[in-house]
């Protein structure tokens, strides 16, 4: 019986908007306009967009910060309407740009906002905080019980996220969360939380202005422009074949160097076709292309082996098929395949 | 002058009592005052806080009130209200609705909105934020105003003596009534004294919220840590 359940939790997508359309009020055309699209458990989905573009004004529809003015969005299933707000809004976690930590309590105290509403034992929220700073690594003992207002933009926006994770939620929802943040501090951020999502397998919707980063993080990306989704896609599959003039005139701004950047191993590999020898090198399908070139370069290999998440190997890289690839010819990769 | 001095001390010592309970209704008019005017601001704070073209108007128009003399308010009351208690604590706590009501609004429009952002968007419901987040952050500008209140209450208090309301304006008036400079600084002295208390304690407590608000109190935890142990 449980097993049944949890395998209907599986199949059904974490989030499902339907038709959704959102007007401001004393507003001439929709903000959002007729939306929809679908969200699988353990997905890390970036939405990339201009300002003005809706992105924003998507997100905040799932949590009902904004309501939308036409359509259905379900969460696991459920219309997210017939749901009580508050219980909804407790398994869905939040970080905003402006981070807004509750300058008054410690960073403990923040951490376990909603586990406190959801009457959590006290040593259960303790454990939780301790685990939750150790993941998005802060010293728990350092900083357990001090305040907002003493910690840089950087550690601030590790608590808030780490509040957002504190009571398990099935999903994220992310404004921006780096957006006001200095370059080196952004980039250590964002790796770290790709490592973060994929340890846990959380569901993360998450907005960006930043080409880089959405193509860095998304496992697909949602492009959205005049309150549209103009592609919604693996980034490979965005890089080589644009929905449209306008994604493709956004993509084609990038040079060859910013795409090995946002492009990971198990995106470009081949099937491997020969059996694995104890002298090949290996590596690992996340590591982003920029790295596998200066691999190449480094050790003089002529192809590497892509291993899996258990280490097992699951594909190759040629340098010749790297050197297509890096020039973007269409052939340097199978277009067929989908990112993994 | 010397025979201020020696009237000034032997006065005290012959009628502490009187004065002690000058004072003591003196407090007890403020106090009434501050009590009624604070559950009066928040009412009317609630009421006006979400639209700005009510709280202009309501702000407006006890900005106004503020500015009529008490002597001119307390004239028009007493024909309503009579002479006494009633006219007065009617007079005061209409005076004192600009300070608080002020005060009510500029604390919770200073909090961060990515603040409430934050707190709504994790579930918390509209009484837990309010609770745990609105209150906190506002009250020491809330504490301010009630500070500057309570200081504009025991002041006003000694003209509402003119309509025959008790307190240190009693003694005050009396002396200046009869030439006798003795009574007039005894009573300004004690109002003072007790207008100086009440600032300081309320400042006090204001200072202690903003450390709060900010987060510059130890936290409890720490606290526990430094105390629990020798206590244990």
């Amino acid at each position: 019986m449980t097993m049944d359940l949890n395998q209907k939790k599986n199949d059904v997508p974490v989030l499902k908007f339907q038709r959704v359309a959102k007007r401001f009020p004393n507003a001439q055309i929709n903000a959002v306009n007729d939306v929809s699209f679908s969200v699988n458990r353990g997905d890390f989905i970036t939405i990339l967009g201009r300002s003005g573009s809706g992105k924003t004004t998507l997100l905040k529809m799932v949590n009902r910060i904004h309501e939308m003015t036409a359509g259905d969005i379900f969460f696991e299933g459920e219309n997210i309407k017939n749901l009580n707000l508050q219980d909804y809004r407790r398994r869905v976690g939040y970080v905003i740009q402006q981070i807004g930590l509750f300058p008054h309590m410690t960073v403990a105290e923040n951490i376990a906002t909603v586990p406190s509403v959801l009457k959590w034992e006290k040593t259960r929220i303790d454990t939780r905080v301790d685990v939750l700073l150790t993941l998005v690594g802060l010293d728990p003992a350092e900083y357990r019980n001090r305040y907002p207002g003493k910690l840089s933009g950087g550690q601030q926006q590790r608590v808030g996220l780490a509040r957002a994770m504190a009571a398990e939620p099935d999903l994220m929802l992310m404004d921006e969360p780096f957006g006001a943040l200095d370059a080196i501090t952004r980039q250590t951020l964002q790796d770290e939380l790709v490592k973060i999502q994929q340890k846990l397998n959380t569901t993360i919707l998450f907005v960006t202005h930043d080409i880089q980063e959405a193509f860095k993080l998304g496992d697909r990306v949602i492009i959205m422009d005049e309150g549209e989704i103009q592609q919604y896609a693996t980034p490979i599959n965005i890089l080589f074949e644009p929905a449209n003039d306008f994604v493709s005139q956004l993509v084609s701004a990038e040079d060859a160097v910013q795409k090995l950047k946002v492009l990971r191993a198990g995106a470009i590999a081949s099937d491997l076709g020969f059996q694995t020898k104890s002298g090949d090198l290996r590596i690992d399908k996340d590591v982003y292309l920029d790295k596998v070139l200066a691999r190449f370069f480094e050790t003089r290999a002529e192809y590497f082996v892509v291993t899996g998440k258990d280490g097992q190997p699951i594909g190759q890289i040629s340098w010749e098929q790297f050197k297509n690839f890096a020039q973007f010819r269409k052939d340097g990769v199978d277009s067929k395949k989908e990112a993994v | 002058m010397a025979a201020f001095f020696s009237k000034f001390f032997p006065y005290f010592t012959k009628h502490w009592d009187d004065m002690g309970e000058l004072l003591l209704d003196h407090l007890q008019i403020a106090f009434t005052v501050l009590g009624i005017s604070l559950i009066v601001s928040a009412g009317l704070s609630i009421l006006i806080y979400r639209s700005e073209f009510l709280s202009t108007a309501v702000l407006g128009l006890f900005g106004a009130i503020y500015s009529i003399p008490s002597l001119a308010l307390f004239s028009v009351l007493v024909p309503l209200l009579g002479l006494g208690k009633p006219s007065a604590v009617f007079a005061l706590v209409l005076y004192l609705q600009y300070i608080l009501i002020r005060n009510i609004l500029a604390g919770f429009h200073a909090i961060s909105p990515a603040v409430l952002e934050a707190g709504a968007g994790m579930g918390l419901s509209p009484a837990q934020l309010f609770l745990r987040i609105r209150l906190p952050l506002a009250l020491p500008i809330i504490i301010g105003g009630m500070r500057i209140a309570i200081v504009a209450a025991i002041g006003m208090t000694v003209i509402a003596a003119t309509i025959n309301a008790g307190g240190l304006g009693m003694l005050l008036f009396e002396g200046l009534r009869t030439h006798y400079p003795v009574k007039i600084v005894w009573g300004t002295l004690l109002c003072a004294g007790i207008t100086w208390i009440a600032n300081s304690l309320m400042y006090e407590i204001e200072k202690y919220c903003l450390k709060k608000a900010n987060g510059e109190l130890p936290a409890k935890e720490v606290i526990k840590s430094i105390y629990g142990k020798k206590v244990a």
